[in-house]
């Protein structure tokens, strides 16, 4: 598990990133945690958002501590959930692991401390009918048939006691559960009230660089036409169904495009017509920063062009002059911008295609590192082990990772020597994250009016023109000196792979 | 006077050409067909679209055509275009253009599509007497919706062209209107290759005769990302007795 340092810790945050969202313990045999047949997933669990049925529901205040309760939810434990979890709840029964998903240990106390009433009730009640653990392979009953309101209230109570705490579970004990998720902010500076929007469509900035990586990398220049489509055929899926293996087939649709080479790049608005048209600022906003990628990637690899510094400077303002340029900030992706209700539902639900995405991110940074190392005749000899590295994650993607990879991270010199490039770039991938939780989620946006709002209120805060000396988004910055620490397993460097 | 007009945008176009992309799926009149979408190319691109086809006539000598126009993305949503069209046998065009007359317009493009807006356009148009036996200024104001139903795009063109120096029997204004649609065969897979057709009607120049009716269908394929290809067909078949019994054409757009 890998530790990265970007600035200071707050003791939230250390907590957050171990056991939040990833640990989760679980029910009467409700919650489950890890693949069992995945290694090395020991700290892994699968916590997803709670959908709306169950969100509202709240436990008996007496529970927690009734004895009657208590002894009544162990007798039920000892029949329903014991096999799996143990009679004491530390997952550690025979059956724990036997097959799909691995039972969660109610001895694991910060897990069970974050683990709110409303999770717990709905994993009992549908077990392993529900997404994402029925894809997982979950074996887990469903108990809201079999048992009553009261019979699973007092199963959960039972099991709460195994995690040591006396007291009841309730935010007042656990300050984890008082968190909760982060509200969209209501937009400060640019709103996007109108349905009225300029299409704004703008040429590739003009430079003796245009079309190098097209004529001299043209595996990479096809890469990235594979890749343009597999952003747009997603969203586009995921507007139309929720059904896990339409979202794989789709999956594997992306992967046949991409195994195609395609020479020419792919008419977003043609793969993803609704998505396009739902929300073209959006749209817009992912259009002009790939122009700005692109750009970019075409200017490292022409070697005509010796001062980079000052074409990059160049390129950099006219990207940031446009309307809805993400800013050069680095934003605070691993917890603000990843706490809303829907968000990690995409990661969470989908986690192949989610890390399959993921893999498209660190082949674009990696390629930057690459590119610093030397001329075009390097790049033409390191690029294909990169690209066959990235492949490789195609192939099998890298669901171990649980945060998306970041540019300082797979390009460690590209970030320190183009900063804002680094950031925008981040920025906007996890753009692309937070846009997917909002598609994955239609039981909180259940009209194409509520995801087009809800990712309209996000978007104000990735934008330029939202910031400047007296920032209108502080809250979701990342602040200078912040820790972010167990991160599990990270992606490597562009280094790290040619090494 | 034709070739100084072929020069004068030939000119145009190579002096502000740089490397650039093309919004292969723009539909501008005449590539192939004559409807037009709503949307102008992109700010900053520069295209070049040249032709060749026929025209086989049900009165009269059949012609070769060799349309040839330059578009800049001048602002964001504002497109410009300069061009011309050169005809064989000239002389015997009724109406206009006449082969080498300099044609430019402004489109401007007011929005974007949405789920529930079209996407609503205005072009102007200017139509100078720089070709054989041409005289007289044509002001043309068009009037483009596109609105799409999942792929499939819907093209409504609305114009009236107002005309100086007719003759007595000719009108001094008419009016054009075109429904078309456009598809992208093969999407999502196969975004490089677009079916478009329409169904237009226009009022013939000369007073007392009924207005021309007529259909066209084409292809547009990108071979590049800076090159797309493009063919269609077409008849006229209702209308005056000098009227067009077949015409097709094949171009290229070039990006720069």
């Amino acid at each position: 598990m890998r530790v990265i340092i970007r600035g200071r810790l707050g003791p939230a945050l250390v907590v957050g990133m171990a056991v939040a969202w990833l640990g989760g313990g679980s029910p009467g045999g409700a919650h489950e945690d890890h693949p069992a047949t995945t290694p090395g997933a020991e700290s892994e669990h699968i916590h997803a958002a709670v959908p709306a049925g169950y969100a509202a529901v709240e436990a008996p205040p007496h529970i927690w501590t009734d004895p009657a309760v208590l002894r009544r939810g162990e007798a039920i434990h000892a029949t329903r959930g014991a096999s799996c979890h143990g009679a004491s709840g530390g997952g550690d029964a025979p059956d724990a692991s036997w097959s799909g998903l691995k039972a969660g240990s109610f001895q694991d106390r910060p897990m069970v401390a974050r683990m709110s009433a409303a999770y717990w009730f709905w994993r009992v009640s549908e077990g392993g009918l529900v997404e994402p653990y029925r894809s997982k392979g979950s074996v887990m009953p469903a108990y809201k048939d079999a048992l009553s309101v009261e019979d699973r209230w007092a199963v959960i109570a039972f099991q709460h006691a195994q995690s040591g705490h006396a007291g009841p579970h309730a935010a007042a004990e656990h300050p984890e559960l008082a968190a909760g998720p982060r509200p969209h902010p209501e937009p400060r500076g640019v709103a996007f009230t109108s349905g009225w929007v300029q299409r704004d469509h703008r040429a590739q900035p003009r430079g003796p660089w245009r079309w190098t990586v097209m004529r001299e990398l043209p595996q990479l220049y096809r890469e990235f036409n594979g890749i343009d489509f597999g952003h747009a055929h997603l969203a586009e899926t995921l507007l139309h169904t929720q059904e896990p293996r339409a979202v794989e087939q789709a999956r594997q649709e992306v992967l046949a495009f991409i195994w195609s080479s395609p020479a020419v790049p792919p008419d977003e608005e043609q793969i993803a017509p609704t998505f396009t048209r739902m929300a073209w600022e959006v749209a817009r906003t992912f259009d002009w920063a790939h122009l700005f990628h692109r750009s970019l990637y075409d200017l490292f690899a022409r070697d005509s062009v010796t001062d980079k510094e000052a074409a990059y400077r160049k390129l950099l303002a006219d990207y940031l002059e446009k309307p809805e340029a993400i800013t050069p900030h680095r934003l605070d992706h691993h917890e603000a911008l990843w706490s809303f209700p829907e968000s990690r539902s995409f990661r969470d639900r989908f986690r192949t295609f989610n890390t399959q995405i993921w893999a498209y991110h660190w082949l674009q940074a990696a390629v930057y590192d690459v590119q610093l190392a030397g001329g075009l005749t390097t790049q033409q000899e390191l690029l294909p082990k990169i690209i066959d590295f990235y492949h490789g994650y195609l192939r099998r993607p890298p669901e171990q990772w649980q945060y998306m990879p970041m540019m300082p991270e797979a390009a460690p010199e590209f970030a320190r020597r183009f900063p804002e490039a680094a950031a925008i770039f981040d920025n906007l991938h996890m753009l692309h994250d937070n846009f997917d939780d909002v598609l994955a989620r239609p039981d909180l946006y259940p009209t194409a009016e509520a995801r087009r709002g809800a990712i309209l209120r996000i978007l104000p805060i990735y934008l330029h023109r939202s910031h400047g000396v007296r920032d209108l988004y502080p809250d979701f910055h990342e602040h200078p000196g912040m820790v972010m620490t167990d991160m599990g397993p990270r992606p490597p460097s562009a280094r790290d792979v040619l090494r | 006077m034709s070739a100084r007009a072929l020069v004068t945008v030939l000119c145009l176009a190579l002096a502000v050409g740089r490397a650039h992309a093309l919004d292969h799926k723009n539909l501008d009149a005449g590539r192939p067909v004559r409807v037009e979408d709503a949307y102008a190319i992109a700010d900053g691109e520069i295209a070049l679209e040249a032709a060749a086809g026929f025209t086989l006539e049900r009165e009269g000598p059949d012609r070769g055509v060799f349309p040839v126009e330059a578009l800049y993305g001048a602002y964001p949503n504002l497109q410009l275009a300069v061009g011309t069209t050169l005809s064989t046998s000239p002389r015997e065009i009724d109406g206009r253009p006449r082969s080498g007359d300099l044609q430019a317009s402004v489109l401007y493009n007011f929005n974007q599509e949405t789920l529930v807006l079209p996407a609503l356009a205005l072009r102007l148009g200017l139509e100078i007497p720089t070709g054989i036996g041409s005289r007289g200024v044509g002001v043309e104001v068009k009037g483009i919706v596109t609105k799409s139903i999942e792929r499939l795009a819907v093209h409504l063109n609305a114009g009236y062209q107002l005309l100086t120096a007719t003759r007595r029997d000719e009108r001094a204004g008419v009016y054009a209107l075109a429904l078309g649609a456009s598809y992208p065969l093969g999407a999502p897979w196969l975004t490089r290759l677009l079916l478009v057709g329409d169904v237009f009607a226009e009022q013939a120049p000369r007073r007392g005769e009924a207005p021309i009716v007529g259909t066209e269908i084409g292809l547009r394929y990108q071979l590049t990302p800076r090159l797309v290809w493009d063919v269609g067909v077409g008849t006229e078949f209702a209308g005056p007795r000098r009227r067009s019994d077949l015409f097709m054409t094949a171009g290229v757009s070039i990006g720069f």
